[in-house]
This record gives structure tokens, C-alpha cells and sequence, in this order.
């Protein structure tokens, strides 16, 4: 119900959704810098595989020469070169 | 995060070790500690960046993780700054430098005025001082507009006046003036007269009605040229112009006494060395005291100048020959010509113009006096142009 109530209010007022919700949002720059937003934690770490969890599952990212650049409470940006983004 | 912001802020590079490091450094986004360039060394280490002001609470996630910490470097501003604090005067001087240099610019050291012709530089300088404005003023409170309008009016040789600062350095454009040179006569009617008694060598009529010719003899005052030209049925008033030469004379008398007073240097002398610094003056070497004896005084300044740029510091040597006065007396010879040199002289300033062609002279030595009776007669120009108080209009037919 909480969820439903959320989405009519983004809905309603034109807010993206993940602003109000936890929704994962997932910005891809090119084939160099992914940038993930309401994640919740690294729980894989390589230079070839980062998974990160979020809401409802978790976000593998695979390439080569993959590193954190950043990281804070609802914001994770990765570089690297990015072969592949799995929605798991 | 900016790099110059973690420059400023401090930064720490750690390297966390541990079974799952991850769980780490996702303590550390849950506490909302940032941290960057995270690198994985291998699968039990990591090492990333955080700002300096985070060690403590990094060492507490840490152990909440089951991981160990080791800090491997720190840089920043405060690490920056660290090694002055062993050298207090370093750090002193430095700023005291870095102040002064901004202090300084705030006053006027060198004020130069560029632009004049005609003025003279100190004529400017001097009523800039009078103004408020000189070595050592304040110079936020030099108001350009304000001293362009006022110097102006004391200065009417001026037409513009601009004042531009650059650091502790004032420097005053001006432009002069240009007066017009007037193509339209003095006088709407003038006439030529003689200015003294002569004889009529030559003339060269411009303007106006000749009544004179060569050879004339002519009184002071006498009208030359007379302002009205006579047309036959009518007069016309004008302001006559000519040059009329004739042959003058003029008489007089010089006199110079026969003994004078003469310096004897003693052979006594002294140096005084100042060094001024704006107005006031320092003395570095020699008695400063004012000699109530006679002696003479010879000044050298030497401004300090560095790649053109002049400063307001001068040094300045004052030489002081000592020196006696005795009475002797003046050889004659010397005497006469000096005499004779006076009277040509004189007989040249009093002429407009023309050259004096022979002189008589008679010198003799009466009571204590050289004296020296001279008769010239010179070929001078001798055209004086008087104003016609009246012009003649003319008669009327009524």
C-alpha cells in the first residue's frame, strides 16, 4: 500500500519516482562510468565484477579495470571499462 | 570532491585489510563518511581516500568489520604548514612581508607629472601639496575628479588634468593650453612713429601711408606712417604696419668702482652627507649646524633608482669651502673692458632691432670710480605702431 501511495503521488506531482521511493537508479556513461543511486552496499568487490544490492535484488556490473571512484550513503560511481550491467 | 577542497580540508590514504573489506568500507557509506579512488591492492586488501578529520571514526568502523587499518600517508594544508611551526620568525617575517607589501600600496610615494610643455613640473607639484596631496598621503582619499576640477582652477595654463594611481605610485597627465596665434591687428587704426631721433636708412611699408623717405631726418614721436590711406575721394582707416631702419645715437655714461670685493679660500673644507627619505632628511655624516662664517656650498644629489623606476630617496653631499673676503683693486684694463661690454650690452636691450656700427669711447678714473663715456651710432629699427584714439569716419553729406 505504501508503495502504491508513492507511485500516485510521483505520479500525480511529477517527481521521479526515485526520489521518493527507494527505486535503484542507474546512470550509464558511456562504456567508462556507471553510476548507481539508492544502492544499498557493495557485497562483491573485483577488478573484474562489482555487485552492488539494492531494493528488490542487486546490480552486477562486468568489465576490466573496475574501481570505485566514489562512494556515500545513496551514491556509488564505478569506472572502468564496463562490459556488462545485469539486473539480478 | 574538489581536489583544492581536500587540499584544503585534509587528506588521508588508508589501506583496510580484512576477510571482507567490503562490509568496510559499506559501514563507512552507511555513516555518510566520504571517501574516493577506492583501489583493490588483492582480495584481502583495499586502500582509499578520506578526509583527515574521519581517522577516528574509520578506526572504530573498522573494528566494527573485523578489519584492520593502516594509514600510509597524509597531505593537506596544515601538513603543509606544519614544518613552520619549528621556525616561528620564518613564518613571521613572511606574512609581516606579505602585509606590508599590501599596507604600503595604500599611501603616495612617488607622484610624476607627465604631459607639460610650458608648466613647469613643480608649479603642478606645488599645488598638488597644497591640495593635500604629497609624499606619504593616504591614497584611497585622493578624489580624481575633485583635484582635476580644482587644479584647474588654480593652474589656467591647464585644460585637463587626469590622475591615475598605480600602487604607491601617482602619476598627474596634463595638457596645456594651445593659445591662438591672432592674425587680426591690435588696433583697428593705428599709426608708425619714431620711437627715437634718427636719420631714415631704409623702409619697408606693409600697411598704412608713407610720410617719410630715406634720408629724412625724423624726431621721437614723429608719425612715419600715417593709419589713413588717402583714396582721393574718401579716407580709409587703418592699422599701419612697417619697418623703417634709421641711423640713431645713443649717449651715455657707466661707472663701476676701482676696488672690489674678492673670495679667498682659506683651503679649509668640510662634507656634510643626508639622506632624505620623502621630506624628511637624515644626516649621516658631517655637522649638521648652520656655519655663521663665509663659505661656499656645493650640493650633488643622487636620486636611487632601480630599472627606471625613481624613488623618493636622495642622498645628498654638501661640500663647504671656507673663504675670506679682502678688498682689492681692479686692474684698469680689465676694467674698461667690462665697462665697454656693459655699454653694448645696454645699447643692444634698448634697440627692437639693428646693430650698433661704431662706438667712441672716453675712460678715465675719478674718485674711487671707473668711468666710461660712450657715444654709439647704430642703424636700429625704429617703428613704434601707436593706436588712432578716434578713426575718421568721415563726413557726412547732411
Amino acid at each position: 500500500m505504501k508503495k502504491h501511495f508513492t507511485n500516485t503521488v510521483s505520479d500525480k506531482l511529477a517527481i521521479p519516482s526515485e526520489t521518493l521511493s527507494e527505486t535503484p537508479f542507474v546512470i550509464l556513461r558511456g562504456k567508462r562510468r556507471v553510476c548507481i543511486e539508492n544502492h544499498r552496499g557493495v557485497t562483491q568487490y573485483e577488478d573484474t565484477l562489482v555487485q552492488v544490492a539494492v531494493k528488490h535484488g542487486s546490480i552486477r556490473i562486468a568489465g576490466f579495470g573496475l574501481s570505485i571512484v566514489s562512494m556515500s550513503k545513496n551514491t556509488l560511481e564505478i569506472c572502468g571499462t564496463i562490459r556488462a550491467v545485469e539486473l539480478e | 570532491m574538489n581536489p583544492v577542497i581536500r587540499f584544503l580540508r585534509g587528506e588521508l590514504r588508508v589501506c583496510i585489510s580484512g576477510a571482507y573489506v567490503e562490509r568496510c568500507f559499506n559501514l563507512l557509506a552507511e555513516e555518510g563518511i566520504v571517501f574516493w579512488d577506492l583501489c583493490r591492492k588483492d582480495e584481502l586488501r583495499i586502500e582509499l581516500s578520506l578526509l583527515s578529520k574521519e581517522k577516528k571514526r574509520l578506526e572504530a568502523l573498522a573494528i566494527r568489520s573485523f578489519c584492520t587499518v593502516e594509514f600510509l600517508r597524509e597531505r593537506g594544508l596544515l601538513q603543509t604548514l606544519r614544518p613552520l611551526r619549528a621556525r616561528p620568525i620564518l613564518a613571521f617575517g613572511a606574512a609581516a612581508v606579505i602585509g606590508l607589501t599590501f599596507f604600503l600600496q595604500s599611501f603616495v610615494w612617488v607622484i610624476t607629472v607627465e604631459g607639460e610643455e610650458t608648466v613647469h613640473e613643480e608649479t603642478v607639484l606645488r599645488q598638488l601639496e597644497e591640495l593635500g596631496i604629497c609624499f606619504g598621503t593616504w591614497a584611497p582619499s585622493v578624489d580624481s575628479q575633485m583635484t582635476r576640477a580644482q587644479m584647474l582652477n588654480r593652474v589656467p595654463e591647464l585644460s585637463w588634468l587626469a590622475v591615475n594611481r598605480t600602487g604607491g605610485k601617482l602619476t598627474v597627465l596634463v595638457t596645456e593650453r594651445s593659445v591662438a596665434s591672432s592674425e587680426k591687428p591690435p588696433y583697428a587704426a593705428g599709426s608708425i612713429v619714431a620711437l627715437r631721433d634718427g636719420v631714415i636708412t631704409d623702409y619697408r611699408i606693409l600697411e598704412g601711408m608713407r610720410l617719410c623717405k630715406r634720408g629724412d631726418a625724423v624726431k621721437a614721436g614723429q608719425i612715419l606712417v600715417s593709419g589713413y590711406e588717402d583714396y582721393g575721394l574718401y579716407l580709409r582707416a587703418v592699422c599701419a604696419d612697417a619697418e623703417i631702419y634709421a641711423q640713431t645715437w645713443h649717449n651715455g655714461t657707466v661707472v663701476m668702482p676701482a676696488q672690489r670685493t674678492e673670495k679667498s679660500y682659506t683651503g679649509r673644507e668640510w662634507t656634510q652627507i643626508s639622506l632624505i627619505v620623502g621630506r624628511k632628511r637624515i644626516n649621516l655624516c658631517g655637522n649638521s649646524g648652520i656655519y655663521t662664517g663665509s663659505c661656499d656650498k656645493m650640493i650633488d644629489v643622487k636620486k636611487v633608482t632601480l630599472a627606471g623606476y625613481t624613488f623618493p630617496v636622495t642622498i645628498e653631499t654638501a661640500t663647504y669651502r671656507e673663504y675670506e673676503e679682502k678688498n682689492v683693486t681692479v686692474d684698469a684694463d680689465a676694467a674698461h673692458n667690462a665697462l665697454s661690454e656693459a655699454w653694448q650690452r645696454q645699447t643692444r636691450s634698448a634697440m627692437i632691432a639693428g646693430t650698433i656700427e661704431q662706438t667712441e669711447e672716453s675712460f678715465l678714473e675719478s674718485g674711487g670710480l671707473y668711468v666710461l663715456q660712450a657715444k654709439s651710432t647704430c642703424n636700429e629699427m625704429i617703428a613704434r605702431l601707436v593706436p588712432i584714439e578716434e578713426p575718421y569716419k568721415g563726413e557726412s553729406n547732411e
